[in-house]
């Protein structure tokens, strides 16, 4: 399914962009299809007021606008109706102005979080933003997909690091909200509206980060369990220690098999990440007591975390027809959570493994080879087990089993509240039109 | 009586003693802790969710405003009425309804006053992590709507850091629900969007607040300079060093001066500054940062650093600082307090320009704040009656606020904009900025009931006219 090129519109889009920075032809975007939709064609602006003038011309012309950045991200959503514009970020790429001693920062929406990353380390600072496959995910998308790693455990979701934004609207203004410094309370929190909603409000083109002092050394501390009921209480212990982490990580068995923890098979792990000096570490080991199987410093550690955060894509390369879901619930819930998903899971001959911040937020993975009616109705049941307040959205599966099952799931959050604000922003929804939950 | 007949049909629908009218009892809801004033012609006290729904709707078919209020401790004006109408005042929903220990979370009735919350759940060990100078009187609700902050929002993060769920009643009276337990949730974050609104897209009557576990250890210093400079400069070092205070905060001479004689916190009347220092968490870190602390503090020439021995000496120390308004009350008939913020790489600067701005105005500005977050209190004292000094504090609050704006910071740190700065808003925000915001407060609050003339400067054409206004009146700000 393909959307019939217009000659028109890509000379528009030439016109503002440059004719170098627009391609039509099938062999350039067949990297781009979502879900079986080819867009008609892709720009990949230089400037924020290129990107206002496609805007305009979009919104003048009710042309359906994905914008992109990585295009990492991609996979979430419902399956499109049309694409007429896929809108590159990825040239949006500078450290607009860093300020170490103030650790802040303000960077364009097309920087990935790999990039970033290495300008902060240069300063050793710390980027409280982790998302799986940092190479490739730019700011903007992991902003719009609302994207965290371990990290989130200490620092909160990237909500909580977001000063500023700066953003073009669906009929093409420049507006931006915040602000650099770390405390900001003039004019509407737009940043919070702009995290997580996949690029239905408008098109992030810039970025302000607060950023962390650097720790002098890292400590992982590997536990393991016989059943999810230990692997809680150790959680527990932690939880109402003094202790505050930097990461508290829980692995279902079958995803442990892809870590490299050197852990037994069919056991739960609890990974914690701690930093601090020599008496600190000291303390943490005081606390966690004989329960730590392993312990692990230096480059092997930082490895380790890396493929913590690709977990989930190491699962969906290896295994055919599977569904990667979201989950956030409340702490108490967790186990409950992970208990039915085994239990299910056994039910439905579904295989699954799990793994994600040991306090509710964490990425589920269940594959069925070649049967996509086991997988819709594994999940299913499983939305039906956590409840309608809890979060269980789909950010990874095929277009098929899309056919069958609505990828958000449920939200506690009104469905009415969310539309009008869609509406006040995007009124003719061009903005990835049928992808988002409302 | 203009608004007698919807008195009436508000009396009907919560009781006769929940709807105040006589001038005598509306002037108790004129004023908040700032300088602005504005009467009501209603005062009415919901006590459910379906109450605050059926005054939205009542009002709503009549076109009367509606402006919210908890414990009026705001400084910005924000619940004070600008067009009449009604007052909603939530002393009635003052319940914490759930108290979630395993997941830490609350939920409270928007009437719960802070520190009652934090006082409530001591017994877990855990607390309510913002904590606004006001947090004896201010409510939950009144946090909410103003993303309030405080002292330790260095660490912790203002209120929005802290919900995670609301119930809120939208201008159609229609009472929905965003966010809830959990910490992430399908759909746009409209609780983290609605904080900070100050009660211009919805009406706010129930709040999923996380809570915080005590820490084990607190360190409390206080390093004593001889000038605002050096203590200025060592907030920069602090920072860059890597040092995560929970609280930096600053008291210039003058205010150290006034703090001492009204509550003799033990602060040395003969230094230019103090920074008033507090470190937490684990026994081994805070152990390592107080002496980190220490050292970058004696490098920047302080003069002496001291740790409060006890809790007896910590709250003293804190009770001088969080009383640090009151004592500057005493040194003149009233004050003027800003709230701008600017990247802490600045700090030094911005006091210089605001002694520059004292000197040019031949007034005494007391400098009290939250230096680890760039967050200025800067107090211009003045005296109310004499109309030539009021036209002097606004022009030199402008001049301060600009200043902080051109350095890269904001307008407001922690207090909101209000009705105190809607005005300045252009001077952070260009047109489409503010047409954005306006296109979201229109999209909820489509009449402008909810609040009206907060936040957002008045349309382009009509702003003179409120201006002149304002100044005819001289109370403003």
């Amino acid at each position: 399914m393909s959307a019939a090129p217009s000659r028109a519109l890509s000379l528009e889009l030439a016109q503002i962009a440059g004719e170098e920075n627009v391609r039509e032809k099938a062999e350039d975007l067949r990297h781009l299809e979502i879900d079986g939709v080819t867009p008609a064609c892709v720009v990949t602006p230089q400037t924020v007021e290129q990107i206002a003038a496609i805007m305009r011309l979009a919104f003048n012309h009710d042309l359906v606008v994905v914008p992109a950045g990585g295009f990492t991200q991609q996979a979430i959503g419902r399956i499109p109706s049309r694409i007429d514009i896929v809108l590159r970020t990825e040239r949006l790429n500078r450290v607009e102005h860093y300020d170490p001693g103030d650790l802040t920062l303000s960077v364009g929406a097309g920087i990935t979080i790999a990039q970033l990353r290495r300008v902060v380390d240069g300063n050793r600072q710390l980027l409280p933003i982790d998302p799986a496959r940092s190479e490739r995910v730019t700011v903007g998308g992991a902003i719009a997909a609302n994207a965290s790693g371990a990290l989130q455990h200490r620092f909160g979701s990237i909500r909580e690091s977001l000063l500023g934004v700066r953003f073009v609207t669906a009929d093409g203004r420049i507006a931006k909200a915040g602000g650099r410094v770390v405390k900001n309370v003039a004019g509407y929190d737009l940043m919070k509206l702009m995290t997580g909603s996949f690029g239905t409000l408008g098109v992030l083109v810039s970025a302000n980060l607060k950023v962390f002092p650097a720790p002098h050394q890292y400590r992982t501390f590997v536990t393991e369990f016989v059943s999810l009921h230990q692997a809680i209480q150790y959680r527990d212990r932690i939880l109402q220690s003094p202790l505050s982490p930097l990461c508290l990580e829980i692995a279902s068995p079958e995803a442990r098999t892809m870590i490299p923890d050197g852990g037994s098979r069919g056991t739960w792990g609890v990974y914690l990440r701690a930093a601090g000096s020599d008496a600190v570490l000291a303390r943490y080991r005081q606390e966690l007591g004989t329960d730590v199987a392993r312990e692990g410093g230096g480059a092997d550690e930082e490895m380790f975390w890396r493929t913590i955060a690709d977990w989930a894509d190491l699962w969906a390369q290896s295994q055919n027809n599977c569904a990667l879901l979201r989950v956030s619930v409340p702490s108490s819930a967790v186990e409950n959570a992970l208990r039915s998903a085994a239990t299910l899971a056994g039910n439905t001959g579904v295989h699954w493994g799990a793994l994600g911040r040991a306090t509710g937020s964490f990425l589920i993975a269940f594959s069925a080879a070649e049967s996509v009616e086991r997988l819709v109705t594994m999940v299913n049941a499983y939305r039906n087990a956590l409840g309608c307040d809890s979060m269980a959205v789909i950010t990874h599966c095929s277009t098929a089993l899309k056919q069958h099952i609505d990828v958000w799931g449920t939200t506690p959050t009104d469905l009415a509240a969310m539309r009008i604000a869609r509406k006040a922003l995007d009124r003719k929804q061009i903005l990835n039109r049928g992808r988002f939950l409302i | 009586m203009k608004l007698a007949a919807l008195a009436k049909q508000l009396r009907s629908v919560l009781g006769e003693e929940a709807v105040l009218h006589h001038p005598e009892d509306l002037m108790l809801y004129e004023y908040d802790a700032g300088l602005a004033k504005g009467t009501p012609e209603l005062v009415v006290f919901p006590k459910t969710t379906e109450h605050v729904s059926a005054i939205v709707r009542l009002a709503g078919a009549r076109g009367v405003p509606i402006v919210p209020r908890g414990a009026g401790t705001g400084l910005s004006g924000g619940s004070i009425p600008r067009q009449g109408g009604i007052v909603m005042v939530f002393s009635r929903m003052r319940r914490i309804l759930e108290v979630d220990v395993p997941n830490r979370r609350a939920v409270v009735q928007p009437g719960v006053v802070n520190l009652e919350l934090s006082q409530a759940v001591a017994r877990y060990g855990l607390y309510f992590a913002p904590d606004p100078s006001s947090q004896k009187a201010s409510t939950i609700g009144g946090n909410v709507a103003e993303n309030s902050g405080g002292p330790h929002t260095l660490a912790y993060g203002v209120t929005v850091n802290h919900v995670t769920g609301l119930e809120v009643v939208l201008a159609d009276g229609r009472a929905v629900q965003l966010g809830g337990k959990a910490g992430e949730h399908a759909g746009y974050d409209l609780t983290g969007f609605l904080v900070g609104t100050e009660g211009t897209i919805g009406i706010v009557t129930k709040v999923v607040v996380k809570l915080s576990r005590i820490p084990e250890q607190i360190a409390t210093l206080l390093a004593v300079f001889q000038t605002a400079e050096d203590a200025a400069n060592t907030v920069t070092s602090l920072t860059a060093e890597g040092i995560t205070t929970s609280a930096l905060e600053m008291l210039d001479g003058w205010t150290l001066r006034a703090v001492e004689e009204a509550t003799h916190a033990g602060y040395p009347i003969d230094s230019g500054a103090v920074l008033l220092i507090e470190l937490e968490g684990l026994r081994e870190e805070v152990e390592e940062q107080a002496e980190a602390v220490a050292r970058i503090c004696m490098a920047h020439q302080a003069r002496e650093v001291r740790r409060a021995k006890d809790e007896r000496e910590r709250q003293l120390l804190w009770i001088g600082r969080k009383n640090a308004f009151a004592a500057i009350g005493r040194l003149a008939p009233s004050y003027y307090t800003q709230d701008g913020v600017v990247p802490r790489t600045k700090i030094a600067d911005i006091l210089r320009f605001i002694d520059g701005v004292a000197k040019k105005y031949g007034m005494t500005i007391c400098n009290v704040f939250h230096a680890g977050d760039g967050n200025l209190h800067p107090a211009i004292l003045f005296d109310l009656r004499d109309a030539e000094q009021v036209e002097k504090v606004h022009a030199a609050g402008r001049e301060i606020l600009t200043r902080c704006v051109e350095l890269g910071g904001t307008l407001t740190g922690e207090h909101g904009i209000g009705m105190e700065k809607n005005e300045l808003m252009p001077v952070l925000f260009n047109d489409d900025d503010l047409e954005v915001m306006a296109r979201m407060r229109s999209a909820f609050n489509p009449n402008e009931l909810l609040n009206p003339q907060k936040i957002l400067p008045a349309p382009r054409s009509c702003r003179e006219g409120v201006i002149s206004m304002q100044s005819a009146a001289g109370v403003e700000q």
